[in-house]
């Protein structure tokens, strides 16, 4: 992809980006006034701009940070978080271990000298994802969130971390080996400590959260050692980087307690020391998993042949996590489609979408023949001849005008009363008069359900007398004619008025 | 049968999922469904999805497919969503170019509200 190609071609260059709004929600990108732009980062810039867009449109609900984290700083381990809401959610796209080492350069290379090699080992991890996400529209803006860490990493001004740990070739090797790992979460977490930044505190916290998130209990002691780092640098912070931490925390904790299972009593401990300041809601349910976690870590710890069982039983659900939380990605988004959908609980909502469906397959049905018939209502006789044609066309949906028409409407149809009608339509078809009858009774015989009948307004239509009056009289046109007045009937019976 | 909540595990890991329904509970006051009830829904939505979208149906919908078929089924309905669009708009064209009491005036009027 050209993107690759662009990144690679990237130097020591921090992109230009401006700060976002406060009242934003944290999506938004967060970018500096500094003017060290470059070239092929424009199109990062592109990418980044749009997928803020569909991220914000796709994904309003997920897990939103509050807007108050107002410093560059702040923004930094909400874009770390979400990123790793990301990942952990789309583990299909990204190997796993890429991953975490795509984030572990990610957090280290926060310096701006070592933004070259970030981004040159960057996109590999990532632009497979992307390529892969590039058919599923909702996808390309998870998948491109994971940019965001991107902005925050590189603009850390005043991060004075310094020269923390050494830039390992990404492109080299994608997958160091853990005690890399290790050592320079070490040295991060150290420096973070010593320089008292916040973030350095949170992105530890968060690099932890992301690590014991998507690497599994095969990374427990890296866990360990972090949560080490993590527990001395927490002591040293303010309010605001409590809270950080606090949503961070509320946010991260289910997937971060699942995974650990196989880390040392030590971990657990350290959860509960970071339960401090957590609302009591979120506690109290993860403080049972929290217990449970270290009922199994211990268990894991003593006998390792169960251990390596239970380890597969928590990739398990962490997989299984992953994709319920897809579905329930895709269910809000399929909420959001359809029009006053209130319901909040699943079955309904998918039992909506599935009428709601139904009768817009109908209504465009009926607009299809409406659109086909209705400038031949006064036609000649030879008019009479192709439109009725055109009209069996798309009763039958033989041949299909428009790709998306479908076929499977004609199943549906047969369901409907107006499964009656159209098979008894090639039968009486010829020897009828004006298609516009036939149309007409079609119209009648559509039930919609009611509470879509306001969108579509058909059954509310009263025929015009003179339509009426235009059959010419033939038996079937009498049956026809007292089919309409008897449909007539009950469709003033069935809907109120809905307009 | 084990129900959950909106959000929570599936029913084999029970350890998990009771916490994890403590937790949540809170969250989801509304009515638990199955497993197997929301993987019927959204096999009786597949159902719906025209040929062309329907990539492989004899797959029961299981939680790796569900995904999936949300995903086409939200797809379609933006598509159909579109298709109304234009339909109507080639409506109010025609409209326009008929006497405004004939019958047809009505009936497309009839069609676009």
């Amino acid at each position: 992809m050209k993107i690759r190609i662009h990144l690679r071609e990237m130097n020591d260059c921090v992109p230009d980006w401006k700060m976002e709004d406060d009242s934003r929600p944290f999506y938004g990108l967060p970018v500096t006034n500094e003017k060290k732009c470059m070239g092929p980062e424009n199109e990062l810039t592109e990418l980044l701009r749009r997928n803020r867009h569909g991220v914000l449109h796709g994904q309003t609900n997920h897990k939103a940070l509050p807007a108050i984290f107002e410093s560059k700083q702040t923004q930094k381990p909400e874009s770390l978080l979400k990123c790793g809401d990301s990942v952990v959610n789309s583990s299909n796209f990204i190997d796993e271990e890429e991953a975490t080492s795509w984030f572990q350069y990610s957090l280290d290379n926060s310096m701006d000298k070592e933004l070259s090699e970030f981004f040159y080992g960057m996109p590999t991890a990532e632009i497979i994802s992307t390529d892969k996400a590039m058919k599923e529209d909702s996808n390309v803006c998870t998948k491109k969130s994971c940019f965001h860490p991107h902005d925050n990493v590189m603009l850390s001004p005043k991060s004075s971390l310094g020269d923390s740990a050494t830039v390992v070739k990404f492109s080299n090797h994608r997958k160091p080996r853990k005690a890399d790992l290790v050592s320079e979460n070490r040295k991060f977490c150290e420096e973070a400590s010593s320089s008292e930044a916040v973030v350095g505190m949170a992105d530890s916290s968060s690099l932890r959260k992301i690590l014991s998130s998507v690497c599994g209990s095969n990374q427990a002691q890296n866990e360990a050692e972090v949560t080490h780092a993590l527990s001395s640098v927490k002591g040293a912070k303010d309010s605001l980087s409590r809270s950080t931490l606090d949503h961070l925390e509320a946010n991260t904790y289910e997937p971060a307690i699942t995974s650990s299972s196989g880390g040392s009593r030590r971990s657990s401990t350290k959860h509960g020391l970071k339960r401090k300041g957590r609302n009591a809601e979120e506690s109290e349910g993860q403080s049972e998993e929290a217990e449970y976690e270290s009922a199994e870590a211990n268990k894991a710890a003593q006998r390792p042949a169960s251990g390596r069982r239970s380890r597969s039983a928590e990739i398990h659900n962490l997989s299984e996590r992953r994709r319920r939380d897809k579905i329930n990605e895709k269910m809000r988004a399929l909420q959001e489609l359809i029009p006053h959908c209130n319901k909040s609980d699943k079955a309904s909502m998918l039992d909506e979408a599935i009428e709601y469906l139904k009768s817009l397959q109908l209504q465009l049905q009926i607009m299809w023949m409406g659109n086909g018939v209705a400038p031949m209502l006064f036609p000649s006789i030879q008019q009479y001849v192709s439109c009725m044609g055109n009209a069996m066309n798309h009763h039958s949906m033989t041949s299909i005008p428009n790709p998306v028409q479908p076929p499977k409407v004609s199943s549906d149809i047969q369901s409907t009363t107006l499964g009656t009608s159209i098979s008894n339509q090639p039968h009486v078809c010829p020897p009828q008069g004006p298609n516009s009858i036939n149309f007409a009774t079609q119209m009648h015989n559509f039930h919609i359900p009611e509470q879509y009948s306001s969108y579509f307004g058909f059954p509310q239509m009263q025929m015009p007398p003179q339509v009426m009056n235009i059959c010419t009289y033939g038996p079937q046109t009498m049956q026809q004619n007292q089919m309409v007045a008897a449909v007539d009937k009950q469709q003033h019976t069935n809907n109120k008025s809905s307009i | 049968m084990h129900s959950s909540s909106f959000s929570s595990a599936p029913p084999d890991h029970r350890r998990f999922t009771m916490s994890s329904r403590r937790s949540r509970s809170r969250h989801s006051a509304s009515s638990r469904i199955t497993d197997e009830q929301m993987n019927e829904l959204i096999s009786k939505l597949q159902t719906l999805l025209p040929e062309a979208r329907l990539h492989t149906n004899d797959r029961p919908v299981t939680n790796a497919n569900a995904a999936k078929v949300l995903q086409e089924i939200c797809s379609y309905i933006r598509s159909l969503h579109r298709e109304v669009d234009n339909l109507s708009e080639r409506l109010s064209e025609l409209l326009e170019t008929t006497d405004n009491n004939s019958a047809q005036a009505a009936i497309i009027r009839s069609l676009l509200m």
